[in-house]
């Protein structure tokens, strides 16, 4: 069973960009574009890890990734935050909020594929 | 002599009694005497001091130093009653002031 | 007895003088003014009363008229002896009023009518001159005595002349060193009190040595009375009345005696003192006078002058201690008496004349205060100079004459004038301005003309024969036997008559003439003085009369509103007319409309400037109505402001609240320009390293390529937008008016946002026969928002078969072009942001697959702004309702 990456993000051309970068390293990507809908994905899809955009639909990813650390089954789940804001301190409030992995757009494509590997190893 | 004393009027100091008071209390019925005699001190002393004008006969043979006497002995005795007449007065005011600053004390 | 000798013990005594002045100056210059302003100072001041002419010529007044100098002292003692009845008033007014002069007294009681102070200052100018010209003489006669045994001479005008300088001089620092407000002269009361001291002293010592040094002893004495020719002597009843009232009016009427008495009065308690005190003073004072006078009379050489007994007496007896002490008594009775009088008189003519004729020529420049300051130092100095330089003139021009002795009692009947007008100004409410002057004007032509002028004797102002036989041969107009009234006394004559005109005069005129509002309130003022000033907090009526508050209301709350106020309350209080009675009620009432109008500190001095309390002038009241009325004026202004400046504020906090938002929105548009340009370069990055590194199928490569290119569209789409964005908010955008149809510029619009939006399903129900308007714009840029609602309402309809309908109405020059679809709006709370840049809902999902930033609607406000007309969102509608609304004809700057 390969390992899994839930991808909470709402831009369609970034998630086709993603999830061809880890489909093609062996990773199964799940997508989800809704925020307020996100953590109920989490729980269904029960992924190995997160990949979080931080301006999201409905609910922003800091509100999702602080519920997330609050719930006993999602509190050490791996979670990557992406963002295209390049302000620091959302950076800060992640880190905080106890992120594991934080990433600014744009990205270099062998770079996420390190971070994932790195946080949940090969697929 | 409260009446005398600089008032100006317009400022707060003891409420005055509103209405006429028919039977005073004893310090400012003595003031009111005071100043009877005040009044009528120098009605006497006018009386006196014009009866040689007014009543001796121009053809009279008269002492003039009795007249000499006579006027200064009546100028003395004014001045000795005006000078009482004013401290009276004085110690009056002082304890009118006085009993209007503690009422409540008195009686 | 050396005359160089005399000289010098009498400049020691005028340095010693001096040196008191000083240090009471410097005393009270510190603040220390308890001992200077003591009762028993204030009671030697009163001594200016007894002059040069009281010490020298008491003793040959008793040596010509037995006890009948003793009226001299008598009436003034009487009057202090009887303070309750009229000092009291007179200085509690005096204080109250801040008199500065008895003529400043008349004049404020009589409505402050300077004519009248003028009056006074020139009556006591002539009273007083004879009386300087009579201390000169006999202080040059005292000097001739030492100098030459008494016979006198020319060395008597020299004596006078340096005299009058010496007192000039002294007066001039002391009298004018300052203007006080309350014109006191601690120095001058100091070196007078001192002098008081010294004359007395000096007459008792006299009286002691004769007494007992001479006739030995109290019984030896009163045996050498009645053998004395003075004991011929018989009472003259009509004289010795008419002595005693006019020396009692002297001491009131005196301009010297009110300047002690009332001027130089610092506390109303030391007139109680003062009371016995001075009659005690004026007693000690003419105690010895029928001893030296009869020991005089027997012990020196017939012809003796018994006017220099006083002196020639301890000289005959070799005493020449005691009668230098006698010289400096008579020096001080005569000094102290020149310098008050000069101070009361210079006050006199500077504040009624010299500085009224000087305030009219200046013509409204006297605002300066300083320069009137220094003016009137000046006039007072001069007036100093002027009264004293009088006083020698007369001295000399009458020839130090026998005449001269005479004066003082002439004296006292010309100043006595102005007691009936003193005395119905302070006790009768009735007494006229008119009335006092014509009182005035006659008691003093009767005076001069029966008793004054007469008074140089025959052939000097009157002829023989007019004294004798009347003016023109009418006998009944001889001066010294008015209307047949012969027999009499000469002072008695003239008094009586002069009385009797004065006050007949006085008392018709009043009656007859009608009192200014002034005049009225001054004399409800003097009359009621102790009323006013002593009455109690709350108001009680009686003492304030209606119709002075009815003048004085009237003149705060205006005619009608006053009198309706006062004939409301009168018709209240069950009576007729228009004037009630003066109840503490409708007191307090009154204060309170006038509060209204003037503010309750204000009205309530003024009802106790009628009713009781302070003392402020009718003048000083006017003046505080137009000093609120400005005040008032002023806070209105000032509300104004304060309005004004409040709604300053609020703009600024306003303005404030804004730049605040405008930082926030400022970081938050740069994130979100970093979030916009961020996302699509992401993608671009993205699938450039995927089609660099190879491997792809040529599908998955062409959809990749297509993904760049449609980012970098985006990209080059939001970039557009922003620069447009800011040349319209900067202004600087070039608008290109065009005059075309709307229908075809919204054709435009539908068409270009339909190629746009490609699959678009909106339906779009136009009216087209409304949309016939051909408007003038820039029809480019109207498209463009156009375009943009259009393509919104494609983008957010989320109605299963969205339709947009647009709708025109031209009113007047303006036309309305609405915007409604059939979706479900815009939620409530996002009203206010969306024509904010990068306002894009939440939930606009559709807007980042369509490429749209959020600057649409931002873009479209600041166009319809440049082409004067303006964007709203219609809250009360179905659907998503946006309303255009623009002029028919746009009206650009033609940059």
């Amino acid at each position: 069973m390969p390992k899994s990456v839930l991808l909470i993000e709402d831009e369609p051309n970034i998630i086709e960009a993603i999830g061809f970068i880890l489909s093609r390293a062996g990773y199964q990507v799940i997508s989800h574009g809704d925020g307020t809908t996100a953590l109920d994905a989490v729980t269904r899809e029960t992924p190995d890890m997160l990949i979080l955009d931080l301006m999201l639909p409905g609910r922003g990813g800091l509100d999702i990734l602080r519920d997330l650390r609050s719930a006993s089954a999602t509190k050490d789940l791996p979670v990557m935050m992406l963002t295209a804001r390049g302000q620091k301190h959302d950076r800060d409030q992640a880190e905080h909020l106890g992120v594991t992995a934080f990433m600014t757009k744009p990205f270099a494509n062998q770079e996420v594929l390190q971070q994932v590997q790195t946080l949940i190893g090969d697929a | 002599m409260p009446e005398s004393k600089p008032n100006l009027g317009l400022d707060t100091g003891p409420k005055a009694p509103t209405g006429p008071t028919l039977f005073l209390q004893r310090q400012p019925y003595r003031r009111r005497r005071l100043i009877d005699a005040a009044r009528v001190l120098p009605v006497f002393g006018s009386f006196l001091l014009l009866v040689p004008a007014l009543l001796i006969p121009q053809d009279v043979e008269g002492s003039t130093s009795s007249m000499w006497l006579f006027l200064f002995g009546v100028w003395i005795v004014m001045i000795l009653s005006g000078s009482m007449i004013v401290r009276y007065m004085v110690d009056a005011d002082d304890r009118d002031r006085k009993g209007s600053e503690d009422q409540e004390a008195q009686d | 007895m050396q005359l160089d000798l005399l000289v010098l013990i009498s400049l020691l005594y005028v340095g010693m003088l001096f040196l008191v002045a000083f240090a009471a100056e410097r005393r009270a210059r510190a603040g220390k003014t308890a001992w200077l302003r003591s009762p028993l100072i204030y009671t030697l001041s009163l001594s200016v009363y007894c002059t040069g002419w009281t010490f020298y010529g008491a003793v040959g007044f008793a040596a010509r008229s037995g006890l009948e100098y003793v009226t001299i002292y008598l009436g003034p003692t009487l009057v202090f002896i009887g303070w309750w009845w009229l000092l009291r008033k007179l200085v509690r007014i005096g204080r109250t009023q801040r008199a500065t002069s008895i003529a400043d007294l008349l004049s404020s009681r009589y409505g402050k009518s300077n004519g009248l102070g003028i009056l006074v200052t020139i009556l006591a100018v002539i009273g007083t001159t004879p009386y300087i010209a009579l201390q000169l003489q006999s202080i040059s006669l005292a000097v001739a005595v030492f100098n030459d045994g008494g016979t006198g001479g020319a060395s008597g005008n020299t004596t006078a002349f340096w005299t009058a300088i010496g007192l000039a001089v002294f007066t001039v620092v002391f009298g004018t060193r300052n203007l006080d407000v309350n014109e006191r002269h601690h120095g001058v009361v100091m070196a007078i009190a001192v002098e008081a001291v010294v004359k007395l002293f000096a007459l008792l010592a006299v009286g002691v040595f004769v007494v007992w040094g001479m006739a030995g002893g109290i019984g030896p004495m009163l045996q050498q009375i009645d053998a004395s020719p003075i004991s011929a002597w018989k009472v003259e009843g009509g004289r010795w009345i008419v002595l005693t009232a006019l020396s009692g009016m002297a001491i009131i009427c005196l301009p010297r005696m009110f300047q002690v008495l009332v001027v130089e009065n610092s506390d109303e308690r030391h007139l109680a003192t003062a009371s016995w005190a001075f009659p005690l003073y004026l007693m000690l004072i003419s105690l010895f006078v029928i001893p030296i006078a009869v020991v005089g009379l027997s012990s020196m050489p017939s012809g003796a002058n018994p006017d220099q007994f006083v002196l020639t007496l301890p000289l005959s007896e070799g005493q020449n201690t005691l009668a230098v002490l006698a010289f400096l008594g008579g020096f001080s009775a005569a000094t102290s008496m020149v310098i008050v009088a000069s101070i009361a008189l210079s006050t006199m003519l500077s504040n009624h004349v010299v500085m009224p004729i000087w305030l009219s020529l200046q013509a409204g420049g006297a605002s300066v205060s300083g320069d009137v300051r220094r003016v009137v130092l000046y006039s007072r100095r001069l007036a100093i100079a002027a009264v004293l330089a009088l006083g020698y003139g007369y001295y000399v021009l009458s020839g130090g004459s026998a005449a001269l002795a005479k004066i003082g009692l002439i004296s006292f009947a010309g100043v006595a004038q102005v007691f009936p007008a003193l005395i119905g100004g302070l006790f009768w409410r009735g007494a006229t301005r008119r009335g006092a002057a014509a009182g005035l004007v006659g008691g003093f032509l009767v005076w001069a003309y029966a008793l004054f002028l007469p008074s140089f004797g025959p052939d000097a102002v009157f002829s023989a024969s007019m004294l004798a036989e009347g003016p023109f041969g009418l006998s009944f107009m001889r001066p010294e036997a008015l209307f047949g009234l012969t027999g009499l006394d000469p002072l008695v004559h003239a008094m009586l008559w002069s009385m009797v005109v004065n006050t007949g005069l006085f008392m018709a005129v009043s009656l007859a003439t009608f009192p200014s509002p002034m005049e009225r309130l001054q004399g409800a003022e003097f009359v009621n003085v102790f009323e006013h000033s002593s009455a109690p907090r709350i108001w009680s009526g009686g003492a304030a009369e209606a119709e002075d508050l009815l003048v004085m209301a009237q003149r705060i709350l205006g005619p009608e509103e006053a009198t309706e106020l006062f004939t409301k309350t009168a018709r209240h209080q069950g009576k007729i007319g228009y004037l009630p009675d003066p109840t503490p009620e409708f007191l307090s009432e009154l204060e309170i409309n006038l509060s209204g109008s003037v503010g309750a500190g204000t009205a309530h001095a003024m009802i106790a400037q009628v009713h009781g309390g302070v003392s402020v002038s009718v003048a000083d009241l006017m003046a505080v109505a137009d000093e609120t009325a400005q005040i008032m004026e002023y806070s209105t202004q000032l509300e104004a402001k304060s309005d004004e400046l409040q709604a300053t504020a609020q703009e600024l906090w306003r303005a404030n609240e804004k730049l605040t938002q405008l930082s926030i929105q400022k970081d938050a548009f740069l994130s979100q320009i970093s979030h916009e340009l961020r996302t699509p370069m992401t993608s671009i990055r993205a699938f450039s390293e995927i089609l660099l590194a190879g491997e792809l199928e040529p599908e998955a490569r062409s959809k990749y390529a297509r993904i760049i290119q449609d980012e970098s569209i985006r990209l080059t789409r939001l970039l557009d937008d922003l620069l447009d964005l800011s040349v319209l908010e900067h202004g600087q955008v070039v608008l290109d008016p065009q005059e075309e149809r709307l229908g075809d510029v919204l054709d435009r619009a539908q068409a270009a946002a339909s190629a746009a939006g490609s699959g678009m399903q909106l339906s779009i129900n136009r009216d087209s026969k409304n949309e016939n308007l051909v408007v003038r714009t820039d029809t480019g840029r109207l498209a463009q928002v156009f375009i943009n609602l259009i393509s919104n309402a494609a983008k957010y309809c989320d109605h299963a078969n969205p339709e947009l309908s647009i709708k025109t109405r031209s009113l007047r020059e303006k036309i309305q072009i609405d915007f409604v679809d059939n979706g479900s709006g815009i939620p409530e709370d996002s009203h206010s942001v969306i024509f904010e840049k990068f306002a894009r809902l939440d939930d606009d999902k559709a807007a980042n697959s369509t490429g749209g930033a959020g600057l649409g609607l931002a873009i479209s406000r600041e166009i319809m702004e440049r082409l004067g007309g303006s964007i709203s969102y219609l809250p009360d509608r179905q659907g998503g309702a946006f309303r255009v609304t623009m002029p028919l004809e746009s009206v650009f700057e033609t940059a």
